[in-house]
Formats: structure tokens, sequence, C-alpha cells
């Protein structure tokens, strides 16, 4: 080569370098949070489906519990995502957050029988921020991606209900998740590239659901309450003794 | 779910869709004023001589006039809170741009493409920082893969000023492109697509040291 190699624009490529490098860390950040909320998310799913009912109250004291740990992680992810950052970072932070949806859209259900709604899950998301210096959007793609993870859990719910004996809840759980079917296949699939996916995964634990449901309305019909032997009459037993099994 | 909340979610999905098919319908004319400079650009090529290339240089720049406008017209098409969200429909036609104002840049003085030129070029400034995005802007990494594309051209060019007997060029390309190598060596790149750009950078580096020492052997590189 016949050139020192000094390079062009010193100052310019080391703005251009650190630049670079604190972006590079704040996504590495952003990651490990996201990760973070994702363990802590499965483990308050883990501990909703442990709900049976006679340790409501107790199961969702303790979620409350958990929820609060979530949200410390989220405080600290908070700074990060301020204003356009929210969006410039939303594929590294939507990990975490979708896991976190699907935990607020199990309790939500369990505790009263309905969906989540969007503006509730923003709401609890910013809870950590009582003074609302800093406020973290939820985009309604977010909504619908975390919301559908539910369905799994609803399956594992329902066949946990009905192997506990209480078929009118398994029941309640195919009605409920029925509707949000029906919700999720009016959806343009195009909104984004995990859509297809996920709702194809949602029919399939439907399907579970419902071929269960079907199973028990048989069994039901071939006793009657009448004729049923002691042996099904199992009288719903400690849900929490049987939910590791899923 | 039930109607209202559906329709709230569906409307709010449709008025996003409407955002980004009409920045898609400014993206395309954004190309085409992208395509009328560097397709004259290629010209430089078959340039005859200093003059020739002086004359497509001066036809090219007011072209960047209509780029301007498209780029203006895409900055009012959403909130600039969620730039990030759209960056990628414009950001590969950006790079073009971006890479016919640094070749005219490089014609014309030899020099590398300042951040103070390109906005006079754009209309628009490169963010050297992470803070939240307030205005309409290009990336780092837009204006990375624009001089990326640098070399190659290059690359061509120095071959060609020899078929045209501009033998003085190869040489000074080659010194400008080792330096310019050189200074994207010191950014620390992941793996992403601008690596990957890189990455092909030093088979043109190669391609031009090869036309140098053709010149040296032949006793033409003076």
């Amino acid at each position: 080569m016949t050139t020192k190699a000094v390079g062009l624009a010193p100052e310019l490529f080391t703005r251009i370098r650190d630049s670079m490098d604190a972006h590079q860390d704040c996504r590495e950040r952003i990651n490990k949070l996201s990760r973070d909320i994702t363990q802590q998310s499965k483990k308050l799913i883990f501990h909703l489906l442990r709900v049976s009912p006679t340790n409501r109250a107790a199961i969702f004291q303790e979620a409350e519990r958990k929820h609060a740990d979530i949200l410390r992680a989220v405080a600290q992810i908070a700074p990060e995502l301020q204003g356009s950052n929210r969006w410039r970072y939303g594929s590294t932070f939507t990990g975490g957050l979708q896991e976190y949806i699907e935990a607020l859209a199990l309790w939500v259900f369990l505790a009263e029988q309905r969906l989540i709604t969007l503006a509730e899950v923003e709401s609890r998301l910013n809870e950590f921020s009582k003074a609302q210096i800093v406020h973290i959007p939820v985009g309604p793609i977010d909504y619908v991606l975390g919301v559908s993870d539910v369905a799994g859990e609803l399956m594992r719910y329902a066949i946990n209900s009905l192997a506990c004996g209480n078929a009118d809840e398994a029941n309640a759980v195919g009605v409920f998740f029925q509707q949000l079917y029906s919700a999720f296949v009016e959806f343009n699939p195009r909104l984004h590239p995990q859509m297809t996916k996920k709702v194809q995964v949602m029919r399939d634990s439907l399907l579970k659901v419902e071929n269960a449901c079907y199973q028990s309305q048989l069994q039901v019909s071939e006793f009657p309450a009448s004729r049923r032997p002691p042996v099904l009459d199992l009288d719903q037993p400690s849900a929490e003794a049987r939910s590791d099994e899923f | 779910m039930d109607s209202e909340t559906l329709a709230q979610l569906q409307a709010n999905f449709e008025r996003q869709t409407a955002i980004e098919e009409n920045i898609r319908s400014i993206v395309k004319e954004l190309d085409a004023s992208c395509r009328a400079i560097t397709i004259p650009l290629s010209r430089i090529h078959v340039a005859k001589d200093d003059e020739a290339i002086a004359q497509i240089l001066n036809d090219a720049k007011p072209l960047f006039g209509t780029v301007r406008l498209n780029l203006t017209k895409i900055s009012e098409a959403f909130p600039a809170e969620k730039f990030y969200s759209y960056n990628h429909i414009w950001s590969r036609v950006l790079q073009q741009a971006i890479f016919a104002a640094a070749l005219i840049t490089y014609l014309e003085s030899k020099s590398l493409l300042t951040l103070e030129e390109l906005q006079n070029y754009l209309g628009f400034s490169v963010l050297i920082n992470n803070d939240a995005v307030t205005d309409f802007h290009i990336t780092i990494e837009e204006y990375l893969h624009g001089l990326f594309s640098l070399p190659a051209e290059l690359a061509r060019f120095s071959v060609n000023s020899v078929t045209y007997q501009a033998f003085h060029r190869p040489l000074e390309i080659s010194e400008f492109v080792a330096q310019l190598f050189s200074s994207f060596q010191s950014l620390n790149l992941k793996n992403d697509s601008v690596r990957k750009h890189f990455d092909s950078i030093k088979y043109d580096v190669k391609k031009i040291e090869e036309v140098v020492y053709n010149l040296s052997v032949r006793g033409l590189a003076k």
C-alpha cells in the first residue's frame, strides 16, 4: 500500500463509534431485563395456574407480590424506553412485554372471567411510576400477540379443571376461549410476522379444550347424576396437587 | 374479546396500515428521485475527461431538490415519536441518496462526505446520539451504508480510468479508500447488515490495489 492509512475524519468516526457502542449497550441492557421480565412472568403464570376454588384469595394476593417484582425490572428499563426509543427498542422489549401481558390476561380471566383490555395492561405496566414521570406505552400489536399467548394457559387450566372434576369451569373456559379465537381470526395476519403462527397455536389449544369438553359431556351423559358411580364424584380435590402435571 | 374492543383494535391497525401505505407511496417517488441521480452518475465510467465528469456532477446535483422534497413529505407522514416504527420503509432508498452524495463529494474534492455536506444535500441531519428523536433525521447506519457503497463504485471507476488513460486516478482512489477503510475499522460493528456491508469492502480495496499494482509495474503510476 502506498498510504499511511491514518483514517479520514478521526473525530467523526470516534463519535460514531461511541454512539453505536452506547446503542448496543442499551439494547443489551433492555434485552437482559426483558428476559428477566419473561422469567418472572412465567413464574407468575405457573403460580396463577395453581388456583382452585378454595385458595383463590391467597393465590391472588401472592400474585400481587410477584407482580411487584416484575415491575421492579420494568422500572429499571423505563428510562431507556422514553419517547421514540420505546419503538427503537421495541423488538428487543416485546418478548418480555408479551409474556407479561400473557400473565396479566390469565390473571384477569381467572379472577373475573373476562379479557383484560389494552388500557388496563398499560395502566398496570406503569404502576411502577407513581409520578408518571416515565410512561411506557403498550402497542396494540404487543397486546394482541401477548393475549394470543394466553391460549396455552387457558388450555392447561381447562384440562386441569376437568381432571379435578370441575366440568363447569372447563366449559366456561371453552366459551371464553371460543370468543377470543373468533376475534383473532378477524385480524389481518400481515399485522406482524408472528401473527399467523400465534393464531395457529391458539387454534390447536382451542381444539384441545373443545375436545376435552366434548369427552366430558359424553361421560356425564353416560352417567347421569342419579346413576353416577361414587368414583366419578371427585368433588374437586386440590387442584394444586395436580396442576404440576401440565 | 367484546366487539367494541375488537373494533378499536382494528381501527388502530387500519390507521397504522394507512400511514405505512402512505409512506410507501412517497418512498416510491423517493426511489425514482434517487435513481434519477444515480443513473446519470453511472456515466462517470464512460466519461472521457475531467470536464465530462464535471458536467455529469453539475447535472446530478440539482436533482437532490426532489429528494429533499420527498424526504420532507415522509417526515410529515407520521409523528416523529414513531420514527423507528417506520424507518425501515425508506432506509434502503435513502442509502442510495447518501451514496450518490458521497460519490459526488469524492469526485468533486477527493474528500469524504461530511455530515454538514450531507445535510445540505438532503435537508435533514444525521443523529449521532441515542436521545429520543424529536425530528425526522438520518440514522448513523444509513450514513455508514451510504459510505460503504463507495469503494465498489470507486473500484470500477479506477478500472475504467485506466481505459481512458487517466492513470493518476487509481492512485488517488487507492489512497482515499485505504484511509476510509481504516476509519471504518475503528468502529465496533456488531453482526448486522452494517457489518455485512463492511465485510464486502475488502474485495473492492483489493481490486483497487491490483489496478495500482498493474500501473506501477508498467511504469504508468506517476
